[in-house]
C-alpha cells in the first residue's frame, strides 16, 4: 500500500467516524429532543454523587465500592460489546427501514472491519461522555464535603473507567469473533479468560495490569497491560466481525408453520419473532449472553455487599429479582430486527405485535433466567423456601420488567437508554419495587415468615402489574403510530 | 347511497399534517370496482401518506373515508383485513424465507391452506420466483424481494389493493407481467396505484389523479385524452413550473417522461420527523 493510499484510508476513517458521531447525535436528538438527550450525563452525575455521598456518610469503605464499580463497568462494556452483533446485521442491511452509516462500506472505499471499528469507537465515546465521565465527576462533591481522597479519585476514575469499559467492549467482540472460527476459536475464547481467571485466583496481581490498576496506582504495568489488552482484543474482534466470507444464499426448511402449530400460535407472530431471533447475528445466544452478564453483575454485587456488610446473602431472594431484570435485554434482542410499520400493512395492531413479543420473551427469556438462577443457587447454596421464592421473584420481576419496557418503549427499547425522562422513569419504576427486595435478600440474615410472605406477595403483584402494563402498551403505541408521532 | 352502490374506495376532504408540514390537504377521490386508479405526483406530493390514510395506518386530522364499506378511521383493522397493501421501499422480513413469509401472511389473513398454496403457486409462476422460495429474504436480490412483496399483497385475493411503486427494481419482462396482472386484477376489483412514473400511469390506469403538495389538482382518463395531448403534458400543466426540468425534449421524443421504469424510486413518504432506527 502506498503512503498516499494509507493517507486516503485514514482520511476516510476519520470522515466516517465524524459522520457516525453526527449520526448518533442527530438520531437521539430526533428521538428525544435535544435537552432530553443532553441532560442525560447531568442526571447520571447527580445520581452518582448522591450514591457516593451516601456511602461516605455511612462510613462505608468507598475503595471497595470503587472496585465494584470497575467490575460493573467492565461487565457493562461486555454487554455493550454485543452491539457488534447489531453492527453485523447493520452491515448487511438487515435492520429494517433505517440505513446506518456502518453500511456504507458497501459503496465507499472502506472495509467492513474498519466500519465496525468506527461503530464501536463511536459507542465508546458516547458511553464515556454520557455515563463514565459523569460517574467520575460524581466523586467530586463527596470529596469536597467528606473526604479529600475521593476528590483525588475523580481524575484517576476519569481514566480508568473508560479504559475498563473499552476493555469489556473489545473483549466481547473478540470472543464473538473467536467463537465464529469454530472449535479452535471457541477453545481459545474459553481458554484465555479461563487462564487469566485462574491466574487471578492463584493470587497473581492480575488486577495491577488491568485498567483498575490505572486507578489504584498508575504504573507502567497498568498502562502496558491495559493498552496491550485493548489493542489485541480489538484487533481480533474487528478483524473477525469485519470478515465478509463469500457465501451462497442461505436457504432454510420451512419452519414457521410447524413452530406456530407446536406452540399454539394461530397468527404466527410469536413464531416469526422466535425465528427472526434465532437467525439474526448471535441468535438465541444473545439472550444467554445477556443473562450471563447479569449473573456476573449479581455475583459482583453479592460479593461486594458481603465484604462491606459481612452478611451472607439469601441466594434466591437476591438473584431472583436481579436475573428478572434480564427481561429488558432479552426484549431488546427480540425487537432488534422488528420493523413495526411493516406489521401495520396487515390487519394487526401494534398491540398484537407487542403481545407476541412478550410471549416470545416468556418462551426464551424465562428458561434462560431460570438456568442462570439455578447456577447461582448451586454456587451459593440455598434452602427450598429460598429457592422457591427465587423462582417466584424471577418470574414476577421478569414479567414486570417486560411489561414496563413495552409500555415505555414500545418496540424500540434500545432507543430510550439515553432519553433522560424515559430512562429516569424506567429507573425509578425498577428501583421502587426491586430495591426493597434486594435489601431483604442481601442484608436481612434470616427473614421471618411474615417478611417472606410479603416478598412472595410482591412477586405476584409485580407479575400482575407487568401483565397490566403490557396490555396497556398496545393501545398506547398503536395511537402513537396512527397519529404519525412515530413511524 | 347504499353500500352496494358506493365506490370501493372513497376519500372526502382528507387532511393530514405532521407538525407544520401539510402532507395531505383536502384530498377527495372515488375509485369504483373495476377501476385502476393512479395517484400520480412528484416526490413528496403526499401519495404515500394518502394510501396510509386510506388503509387506516394513519389517522387523518379531518375528513372521511370508506374502503369496501369499512371506515379506515373508525375501524382500520376491518379495512386492512379486506385490502392488500404493497408499501413502497419495503422488503420482506430479512430472516424469513419467502415461503415462510407467505405462510405468515396466510395465517394473519386467515387464508385456508389449500387456497394459500394455490395462490403462492400462481404468483410464484407469474413473477418467476421459482427456486427462491426457501432462500432467506436477506439473501434475495432487490428485485426478488419486490416480487415477494407483490405476491404477499395479493395472497388473500382482496377486493381492493393499494400499491406503491410496484415496478421498482424489477426487470423489464417482470414489469410487463406485473402491469398485465394489475390490469387483469383491476377488471373485477379496485386498484389504487401510487407512482411518479407518468408512462406507467398512462399505460395501465383507467383514471389518474394528479397529486401535488397534498392536493388533487387534476383527474384525467388517459384513454380519453385528445390525440395531441399526453398525460405528461397534463401532468406538467397541473403541477406547474416546479417540475419543468423533466419536460420532454423539444423534439417531443418522450411521451412518458419521469424516471425510467425499474429505477429505485425516491422516497415519496413525506419526511415527518418520525424516529429512526
Amino acid at each position: 500500500m502506498t503512503g498516499g493510499q494509507t493517507g486516503g484510508s485514514m482520511a476516510a476513517d476519520r470522515a466516517l467516524f465524524a459522520a457516525m458521531l453526527r449520526e448518533e447525535w442527530r438520531l437521539h436528538v430526533r428521538l428525544f429532543g435535544g435537552w432530553r438527550f443532553a441532560a442525560f450525563p447531568v442526571v447520571v452525575a447527580v445520581l452518582g454523587a448522591g450514591g457516593v455521598a451516601a456511602l461516605a456518610w455511612a462510613g462505608v469503605d468507598v475503595g471497595v465500592a470503587i472496585a465494584g464499580l470497575h467490575v460493573l463497568v467492565f461487565v457493562f462494556g461486555l454487554q455493550t460489546g454485543s452491539v457488534g452483533l447489531v453492527a453485523q446485521d447493520a452491515l448487511d442491511r438487515l435492520l429494517g427501514e433505517v440505513s446506518l452509516l456502518v453500511a456504507t462500506w458497501r459503496y465507499l472505499p472502506l472495509t467492513r472491519g474498519r466500519a465496525v471499528g468506527a461503530f464501536l469507537l463511536r459507542d465508546l465515546l458516547y458511553y464515556t461522555g454520557l455515563i463514565l465521565l459523569p460517574l467520575a465527576v460524581a466523586f467530586v462533591p463527596a470529596g469536597l464535603v467528606y473526604d479529600a481522597a475521593l476528590l483525588a479519585a475523580a481524575p484517576r476514575l476519569a481514566l480508568s473507567l473508560p479504559a475498563t469499559f473499552a476493555l469489556g467492549l473489545v473483549t466481547t467482540t473478540a470472543l464473538i469473533a473467536l467463537v465464529r472460527r469454530g472449535v479452535p476459536g471457541t477453545a481459545l475464547a474459553l481458554g484465555i479468560p479461563g487462564t487469566i481467571g485462574a491466574a487471578w485466583w492463584s493470587g497473581l496481581p492480575i488486577a495491577d495490569a488491568t485498567p483498575y490498576g490505572l486507578y489504584t496506582g498508575p504504573s507502567v504495568l497498568a498502562v502496558l497491560g491495559t493498552g496491550v489488552g485493548i489493542v489485541v482484543a480489538a484487533t481480533v474482534g474487528f478483524t473477525g466481525l469485519g470478515r465478509s466470507d463469500p457465501r451462497p444464499a442461505r436457504t432454510r426448511e420451512p419452519g414457521l408453520s410447524a413452530l406456530a402449530d407446536r406452540i399454539g400460535d394461530d397468527r404466527g407472530l410469536v413464531s416469526r419473532s422466535l425465528l427472526e431471533l434465532s437467525r439474526s447475528a448471535g441468535g438465541v445466544g444473545t439472550i444467554a449472553f445477556s443473562a450471563t452478564v447479569l449473573l456476573l453483575v449479581a455475583g459482583g454485587v453479592v460479593a461486594l455487599v458481603g465484604r462491606i456488610g459481612g452478611v451472607d446473602p439469601q441466594a434466591g431472594l437476591t438473584f431472583g429479582p436481579l436475573l428478572g431484570l434480564s427481561a429488558f435485554t432479552s426484549y431488546n434482542w427480540l425487537t432488534t430486527t422488528t420493523d413495526a410499520p411493516a406489521y401495520r400493512r396487515f390487519p394487526l395492531t401494534i398491540g398484537d405485535v407487542i403481545a407476541a413479543k412478550r410471549r416470545a420473551l416468556a418462551i426464551v427469556g424465562l428458561p434462560v433466567g431460570t438456568v442462570a438462577l439455578a447456577v447461582a443457587l448451586v454456587w451459593l447454596g440455598t434452602t427450598p423456601v429460598d429457592a422457591g421464592l427465587g423462582v417466584l421473584l424471577l418470574v414476577g420481576v421478569h414479567q414486570y420488567v417486560g411489561g414496563l419496557t413495552a409500555f415505555l418503549a414500545g418496540l424500540r427499547p434500545n432507543e430510550f437508554l439515553f432519553d433522560t425522562v424515559l430512562f429516569s422513569a424506567f429507573g425509578v419504576a425498577i428501583l421502587v419495587p426491586v430495591a426493597p427486595l434486594l435489601v431483604v435478600g442481601l442484608v436481612v440474615p434470616a427473614p421471618g415468615p411474615l417478611l417472606l410472605g410479603a416478598v412472595a406477595a410482591t412477586a405476584l403483584a409485580l407479575a400482575g402489574m407487568g401483565t397490566l402494563l403490557g396490555q396497556r402498551a398496545g393501545p398506547r403505541w398503536e395511537a402513537r403510530y396512527r397519529s404519525g408521532d412515530v413511524g | 347511497m347504499s353500500e352496494r352502490d358506493a365506490p370501493a374506495v372513497r376519500a372526502s376532504d382528507l387532511r393530514k399534517s405532521f407538525g407544520d408540514l401539510v402532507a395531505v390537504d383536502g384530498l377527495s377521490i372515488a375509485v369504483e370496482s373495476g377501476e385502476l386508479y393512479g395517484l400520480l405526483g412528484p416526490n413528496g406530493a403526499g401519495k404515500t401518506t394518502a394510501i396510509e390514510l386510506l388503509t387506516g395506518q394513519l389517522a387523518p386530522d379531518s375528513g372521511t373515508a370508506a374502503v369496501l364499506g369499512a371506515d379506515p378511521v373508525a375501524d382500520p383493522l376491518a379495512v386492512r383485513e379486506r385490502v392488500g397493501i404493497l408499501p413502497e421501499k419495503e422488503a420482506p422480513p430479512s430472516f424469513l424465507t419467502p415461503r415462510e413469509f407467505f405462510a405468515f401472511v396466510g395465517r394473519v389473513r386467515s387464508v385456508p391452506e389449500d387456497d394459500l398454496a394455490e395462490r403462492i403457486a400462481l404468483w410464484t409462476d407469474r413473477l418467476g420466483l421459482e427456486g427462491q422460495l426457501d432462500t432467506l429474504a436477506a439473501d434475495l436480490s432487490r428485485g426478488n424481494q419486490q416480487k415477494v412483496m407483490i405476491a404477499a399483497a395479493f395472497l388473500h385475493s382482496p377486493e381492493a389493493v393499494f400499491i406503491d411503486e410496484p415496478l421498482a427494481n424489477l426487470d423489464p419482462i417482470v414489469q410487463e407481467r406485473v402491469k398485465e396482472a394489475l390490469v387483469e386484477y383491476a377488471a373485477e376489483n379496485a386498484v389504487v396505484l401510487s407512482t411518479h412514473h407518468v408512462e406507467v400511469a398512462a399505460e395501465v390506469c383507467t383514471t389518474v389523479g394528479i397529486v401535488h403538495e397534498g392536493r388533487l389538482v387534476a383527474e384525467r382518463r388517459p384513454r380519453e385524452l385528445a390525440a395531441d395531448r399526453s398525460l405528461l403534458e397534463e401532468f406538467m400543466d397541473a403541477v406547474g413550473d416546479d417540475h419543468a426540468a423533466v419536460r420532454p425534449a423539444a423534439d417531443g421524443g418522450a411521451r412518458g417522461g419521469g424516471a425510467p421504469e425499474g429505477e429505485e424510486p425516491d422516497e415519496d413518504a413525506v419526511d415527518r420527523g418520525a424516529d429512526g432506527r
